[in-house]
């Protein structure tokens, strides 16, 4: 007798169909898995034995064939196993065979229990795209099932419990929906109020935070710029309920998901180490797994120490800053991940550090530090809107006690700010200022005929170059947003030029 | 068109003898072509004055073949060459101890007729020494003085550069063959020169890379052309001190630029003004009233408001960090981003790197 059971298989961040098919017929014992299975789906055949014995039934010593449709798609990982357990218990007759609407994911341990499943989340979601709506999964898979609407998802602990609810033996209840709520508590990170004096830089990440502007922090070492960053997370803007769905998805997939929340409810920080591959930067790897940059997406991708970083990693974000999505071509597949991250990276002006600095002597050679400089190179440059000298604070200044304002204060307008925005930009399928482009920033960033000839001057002065007006006009239309000004005003585009420093950082 | 007193210059310059030496072989001759027929006759003569090695080498080969061969190199590399007998040849170098035979340029030729000053420091200047250069630069280049330097990172290049953005004119002199421009960055930087009118100039030939010996020698051309020498930070070992040395040797004018005595860049230049102080400036009005250029700057002096002139009045005594100005004027973050913004605009401050702000010119 043959069983077909539903189940799905997961490339990149979007599932597909898989019907799982088992025939047993008489003959020789064995038992095989065909359509293009990896070792952890062949591998599965020990799991299924195991699980399906230590439930309480019999498995079957027949010819057994199971068949992943459709057959051309390389299969991969561990979500077959409940339906292969279920097909087999189906086609040996030990559960009757009416559960063709429903849809089973779930990994087995030998002992019969169901193991929680990576990228879930996405799965759930393309199955309901595909017309299911009734889910088998893990419990440990709750809360993540629980933030998909108009599906039903029944969780279960083992393989006897499901097979009793399948027999009709008892009715199992429908996981609870759980109402998404952003955090919008300080827990993330420092606090800004750590923070002592450092005011232009902490105007200028809030302006790059607000904004969603690339940020680019130039000082010599132990002048804060690791502790300016870190306090980055406090200060994000809530998330969005389609934000943290996408957050979600790639988290899930990549395996980094807190079973203990179910879905993402801060934007991510990730700060990857500069020893870090391109690879490991972008994804990649057999699977095509999601790399650095796609995890930070919807969130903040942190480079310290930037020109420590290979330079075929450096250059491997400009397609990602420039298009918000990353293609990762390998021999099984292509898979395009989302990267719509803010860059905040940190440098310093030269090898040793201290070149530029007030009080300490550079030992660099010249050559040297044209060297340092120009590992960054001018069209990554390009796309980085917001660049600021960082200083070592006096320790004077360390040790007043001035009030220095928090974390929850800056966050607030910072939400206000970015609110303006997704207001502004609800037809144009963006979200923030920082991704306007040339025709948007012509429609949302009029100037009066004030700031048209500030600007107009500032270039004469400071022989800014085209793309740097552009670069000013979005930072400009950000602070007026802060400030919850409906038009560009002079002392904004003032404030904004103020940013603009070492434009032409190979003159450092 | 190069003569053949030109050419045969041009050979003599090929061995690159001293000045004691090429003077009495040119003594050997009525006229420097005689070169060509007499040679081989003074055979004697030139053992006499070069060692055997040397006139061997240059009894060799004919004088027109190796002239030939020269010429033919430099056609290609689209160099051309002026000698102490061009009318080209500025007055002031030729008047220097051991001046240049020859002379290889590549631009305009003309700019060397024109009043010159040099300008010269440290290779990794501090933001001062950055700020300095480039404020005496804009106000030499005013006076429609050509900037003479040695295309080299830091004080060089800035020198260089202020006179491109300001449209004046600069020479560059090498210290190596102008085929292949040292150091290789500032390959474009020289591209620009030549294409705004300006001049890159040479003793030696192409191909010559340049050596720990051939940049002090080319500093006394860097003085020789110029009628004075700014220095602007020069540290302990700096090879500007050879310039200066060259300028004291050639009777230039000196001006050296003081600067914060704990400042490593500028130990060598400081110490100069120790031993001779009357060589120092302050003001670039200084240089150029010791010139009889007296220019009337008009200082872009708008009107400033209240939170402008509070500003102005905490940074004329010392330069600020942006944190304290904040903390002394109560003025918000933004605004005061906003205010310095305006005010460097018009010239009234300058921001330095590590957010230091720095009033400029003195209001009345």
């Amino acid at each position: 007798m043959i069983a077909k059971v539903k189940s799905l298989g997961l490339v990149g961040l979007s599932g597909f169909d898989v019907t799982v098919e088992v025939d047993i017929s008489i003959g020789k014992n064995s038992f095989d898995i065909v359509g293009l299975p990896d070792n952890a789906v062949k591998e599965a055949k020990d799991r299924v034995v195991s699980a399906i014995k230590n439930s309480g039934f019999a498995f079957p010593n027949r010819k057994i064939v199971v068949n992943l449709a459709p057959a051309n798609i390389p299969k991969v990982g561990s979500y077959f196993d409940t339906a292969i357990a279920i097909g087999v218990l189906i086609a040996s007759g030990q559960i009757s065979n009416s559960h063709s609407d429903k849809v089973f994911l779930g990994e087995l341990s030998l002992d019969g229990l169901i193991n929680p499943i990576k990228g879930l989340l996405p799965l759930l979601i393309s199955g309901k795209e595909s017309g299911y709506n009734k889910f088998v999964i893990p419990s440990k898979n709750t809360k993540e099932a629980s933030f998909v609407e108009n599906i039903t998802c029944f969780a279960f602990d083992n393989l006897a419990q499901l097979c009793l609810a399948l027999k009709g033996d008892f009715t199992p209840s429908p996981v609870l929906k759980l109402k998404w709520k952003a955090d919008s508590s300080n827990l993330m990170g420092e606090d800004f109020c750590r923070v002592k004096g450092q005011k232009i830089a902490k105007r200028a990440i809030e302006i790059a935070v607000a904004g969603g502007h690339n940020l680019l922090m130039i000082g010599p070492p132990g002048s804060g710029k690791t502790l300016l960053a870190k306090c980055i997370p406090s200060i994000l803007p809530d998330l969005t309920f389609n934000e943290a769905l996408e957050i979600t998805k790639i988290h899930s997939v990549a395996g980094i998901l807190d079973e203990t929340k179910g879905i993402v409810i801060s934007r991510p920080f990730r700060s990857p180490h500069h020893s870090a591959s391109m690879v490991a930067l972008t994804g990649g790897g057999k699977n095509a797994k999601p790399g650095e940059i796609s995890l930070a997406h919807n969130g903040v991708l942190f480079l310290d120490e930037m020109p420590e970083y290979s330079r075929s990693a450096l250059e491997t974000l400009r397609q990602p800053l420039e298009d918000g999505c990353i293609s990762v071509s390998r021999i099984s597949n292509t898979v395009t991940y989302p990267a719509n991250f803010m860059l905040v990276a940190s440098m310093n002006p030269c090898p040793c550090g201290n070149y530029g600095s007030k009080d300490l002597t550079c030992t660099c050679s010249p050559a040297q530090i044209h060297r340092y400089i120009s590992k960054i190179s001018g069209p990554l440059l390009d796309r980085i809107d917001l660049k600021i000298d960082v200083d070592r604070v006096e320790f004077n200044e360390l040790n007043t006690e001035n009030d220095e304002e928090s974390s929850i204060e800056i966050k607030k307008r910072i939400n206000k700010a970015r609110n303006i925005q997704i207001q502004r930009f609800v037809d144009e399928g963006i979200f923030t200022n920082a991704k306007m482009n040339n025709k948007l920033v012509k429609k949302y960033c009029k100037l009066d005929l004030e700031s048209e000839e500030l600007i107009k001057n500032a270039f004469n002065v400071f022989h800014l170059s085209a793309r740097a007006y552009t670069r000013i006009l979005k930072v400009a239309r950000t602070i007026a947003d802060l400030d919850g000004k409906q038009n560009i005003e002079p002392s904004h585009i003032a404030e904004a030029i103020s940013y603009r420093n070492i434009d032409k950082i190979q003159n450092y | 068109m190069p003569d053949l007193n030109d050419l045969a210059l041009l050979w003599l310059h090929y061995f690159s003898l001293n000045e004691k030496k090429r003077k009495a072989i040119l003594d050997l001759f009525n006229e420097p072509k005689d070169i060509f027929d007499d040679l081989k006759n003074k055979k004697q003569e030139l053992e006499n004055i070069a060692g055997k090695m040397q006139a061997d080498r240059m009894l060799d080969v004919d004088p027109t073949e190796v002239v030939n061969g020269l010429i033919k190199k430099l056609k290609n590399l689209k160099i051309s060459f002026i000698t102490r007998n061009s009318v080209y040849y500025p007055e002031q170098l030729r008047e220097i101890p051991n001046s240049p035979l020859v002379l290889f340029y590549v631009g305009d030729i003309n700019v060397l007729k024109e009043k010159a000053i040099a300008v010269v420091g440290t290779r990794k200047p501090t933001s001062y020494g950055k700020f300095v250069v480039k404020d005496f630069c804009q106000k030499l280049l005013k006076a429609n003085l050509v900037i003479v330097s040695g295309l080299a990172f830091g004080i060089d290049f800035i020198a260089h550069s202020t006179a491109l953005e300001e449209n004046g004119k600069t020479i560059a002199v090498m210290g190596g063959g102008l085929d292949e421009i040292y150091p290789a960055a500032h390959t474009m930087l020289a591209k620009q020169i030549i294409k705004k009118g300006g001049l890159i100039i040479s003793e030696y030939f192409p191909g010559m890379r340049p050596t720990a010996y051939t940049f002090p020698e080319r500093n006394r051309i860097i003085s020789g052309i110029a009628i004075g020498v700014l220095v602007v930070e020069a540290g302990e070992n700096s090879g500007s001190l050879h310039t200066i040395s060259a300028a004291i040797e050639q009777g230039r004018e000196l001006f050296v630029v003081p600067a914060n005595i704990n400042s490593s860049a500028s130990f060598g230049s400081n110490r100069i003004l120790v031993e001779m102080p009357h060589a120092m400036v302050t003001n670039c009005d200084q240089i150029l009233e010791r010139f009889g250029l007296n220019l009337s700057l008009n200082n872009n002096r708008t009107l400033l408001d209240e939170p402008q002139k509070l500003i102005y009045d905490l940074i004329c005594r010392e330069p600020l960090s942006f944190d304290d100005l904040a903390k002394k004027t109560k003025i918000s973050t933004s605004n005061l981003s906003s205010l310095l913004t305006i005010m460097e605009m018009s010239g009234i401050i300058k921001r330095l790197p590590g957010n230091i702000i720095m009033a400029i010119s003195k209001m009345e």
